[in-house]
């Protein structure tokens, strides 16, 4: 009960966000499309279809670019994304965790995923605050090159934590 | 590896489709993607040092039987956050206790023991590996690995125990035992009476014989009994077993062979088992507990194949000679009776023990008019087929599975019939 309200809650959340989008921009078809990553989402979770959670995720993700093209609000598309990929994630989870036999080896896994999509949500959520509250209005050029810098930073960043994570790893 | 490729994908995408339409918004919407990418990528696996063991409690087992099996996975590398460990098992075998799958993250040295029970029905099975797929925290980038783990289970069929089966072959082994050799001698049973001879016991002669001839003594004779060449056949066609959803006859017909083996074999006679199913395959005759351990081997390993008709069968009479008991355990088709009659003619005492495909594919149809209507027609042309049979000397035991076959068996096989008793017998005054 506790898992499927931990899945329901960011899907729906994505979902809202993505037909809020679409409403605020004045795109109700874009609203309406909703319905389809919501129904793939709720049929796969009913019968626990691992796979059209991904196709529902990828419904979603494939919308708020469309919507970024029609102008979709960023705050919306970027939650959607931002929450369905939480949903998607958190059922692997779920679905990875069962193969856990012992209670104790369960918790530690997930314990242990929930620091990492922590850690993820927060450095996510601190780049969308950033673009977005900071109202920092880049020209494409200027956004391109910023988001090189940034994937070049974390992938830097990524190699020097698992050089350092081998060399300590017990 | 398919959640890769669809954050890879959707990630790859949004750069294009950003970079294409020149939409800064979009190309922002991939840094969550990419950024859930690189997290996945600084745990990941690099490769695996992984070595696994496997001890099972017992190699073989009887179906109400229990077997633990003990795995034991080390990891001689760097830690490894997520190893998802599954035991591969077949059909025929079910966990009853523990789990076959684990998941844990593995420091390096660490080992992980674990436990489950495993129960089944009839089979064999070969553990040949364990798979280990290892990855991120993620899931994301993973490798998959088989370690080698060997280890074999053999689940034997059951043994429904017999009172007794009577048979009347017309040749035997020079070996006391059970069978009625049709030879006057030392015995139990009245075989006829004969001239007295120097050596016989006072307590065996004929005194009423002896009564109505003059200066004549008689003795009585007795049956000898010794033990005899039994060969079971076995048919294990799918033809003639399978039925739709997967419904067999196999099993009763195992049950049967195992069964009958099994009392052939106490009595101390001299058994064989011959397997027709896709090839095949005999375990030569022999005495004992060893070959009754090597038929049940053979038993628990049987699987139906695609042999069509008995036409294929041939009886090599350097393992079983002429005149040695067959039993045919074969749920029988109409074109079958050319084949076993040949095998008959070529001198062959022969029981069949045919469970009843009939009313076994009536009761898993579910009834109706039209399957009753089939089944009394298809019932009409078996009771034919066993009926030719019994015709040209073969005893045939018809057995409905509902009914348990020590039941069958003992009823059926428990007395010679009366026109086999006939044969053979010693003369009488």
């Amino acid at each position: 009960m506790n898992s499927l309200f931990l899945i329901s809650f960011p899907v729906a959340f994505s979902l809202v966000s993505l037909a809020a989008g679409g409403l605020a921009s004045s795109n109700p078809l874009m609203a309406a499309a909703v319905f389809l990553p919501a129904g793939v989402w709720v049929f796969s979770l009913r019968r626990h279809w691992e796979p059209g959670m991904g196709i529902g995720l990828a419904l979603v993700v494939v919308l708020a670019g469309l919507g970024m093209w029609t102008r979709m609000p960023v705050w919306a598309a970027y939650g959607a994304v931002l929450a369905g990929l939480l949903g998607w994630d958190i059922y692997g989870l779920q679905v990875r965790a069962g193969y856990a036999v012992d209670d104790d080896a369960r918790w530690a896994f997930v314990r242990r995923h929930l620091v990492r999509l922590g850690l993820w949500l927060a450095a996510s959520l601190g780049l969308g605050a950033f673009s977005l509250l900071g109202h920092v209005r880049f020209s494409f050029n200027q956004a391109f090159l910023l988001i090189v810098l940034i994937l070049a930073g974390i992938g830097l960043m990524v190699s020097w934590l698992r050089k350092r994570g081998k060399s300590t790893s017990v | 590896m398919p959640r890769l490729i669809l954050i890879g994908g959707l990630l790859y995408l949004l750069l294009m489709a950003g970079l294409g339409s020149l939409n800064a918004g979009m190309l922002s919407l991939a840094l969550p993607l990419a950024a859930y990418l690189l997290l996945g990528f600084w745990s990941s696996p690099e490769s695996s040092h992984l070595t696994a063991e496997r001890h099972l409690s017992a190699e073989r087992i009887t179906p109400d039987g229990e077997v633990q099996v003990t795995l034991r996975v080390t990891n001689h590398g760097p830690a490894v956050e997520s190893v998802l460990i599954k035991d591969t098992l077949p059909g025929f075998l079910e966990v009853s206790e523990g789990a076959a799958s684990q998941l844990v993250s593995l420091k390096r040295g660490e080992t992980l023991e674990w436990e489950y029970t495993l129960r089944g029905r009839r089979g064999f099975h070969v553990f040949s590996h364990l798979d280990v797929t290892i990855s991120d925290q993620f899931g994301i980038f993973s490798q998959t690995h088989r370690l080698p783990t060997p280890g074999q289970l053999l689940v034997l069929p059951v043994v429904p125990r017999l009172w007794q089966v009577k048979i009347r072959p017309r040749v035997t082994r020079i070996y006391s035992g059970t069978i009625p050799a049709r030879t006057g001698g030392a015995g139990l049973e009245y075989f006829g009476t004969r001239e007295y001879q120097p050596g016989d016991s006072p307590r065996w002669i004929n005194w009423r014989a002896m009564a109505r001839h003059e200066h004549m003594i008689y003795s009585n004779e007795f049956e000898q009994e010794r033990v005899a060449d039994i060969g079971i056949i076995l048919d294990g066609r799918r033809r003639v077993n399978e039925f739709p959803g997967g419904q067999s006859l196999f099993e009763y017909s195992v049950l049967a062979a195992a069964s009958l083996s099994s009392t052939f074999l106490s009595t101390g006679n001299h058994v064989g088992l011959l397997i027709f199913s896709q090839y095949v395959k005999w375990v030569m005759p022999g005495y004992g507990k060893f070959q009754a351990e090597k038929i049940m081997q053979a038993l628990a390993r049987a699987e139906i194949g695609d042999s069509l008709a008995l036409s294929g069968l041939e009886i090599p009479s350097r393992l079983l000679p002429p005149h040695s008991q067959l039993v045919v355990v074969s749920p029988l088709i109409p074109e079958d009776v050319e084949n076993l009659v040949k095998i008959r003619r070529s001198g062959y005492p022969l029981i069949v023990i045919s469970p009843d495909p009939i009313s076994y594919e009536e009761r898993i149809s579910g009834g109706g008019l039209a399957v009753e209507t089939a089944a009394r027609t298809l019932r009409l042309r078996r009771a034919l087929t066993i009926r030719q049979l019994r015709h040209i000397g073969i005893q045939v035991v018809d057995w409905d599975v509902t009914q348990p076959f020590e039941q069958v068996a003992q009823h059926g096989l428990g007395r010679v019939p009366a026109h086999l008793q006939s044969l053979g017998r010693g003369g009488r005054l």
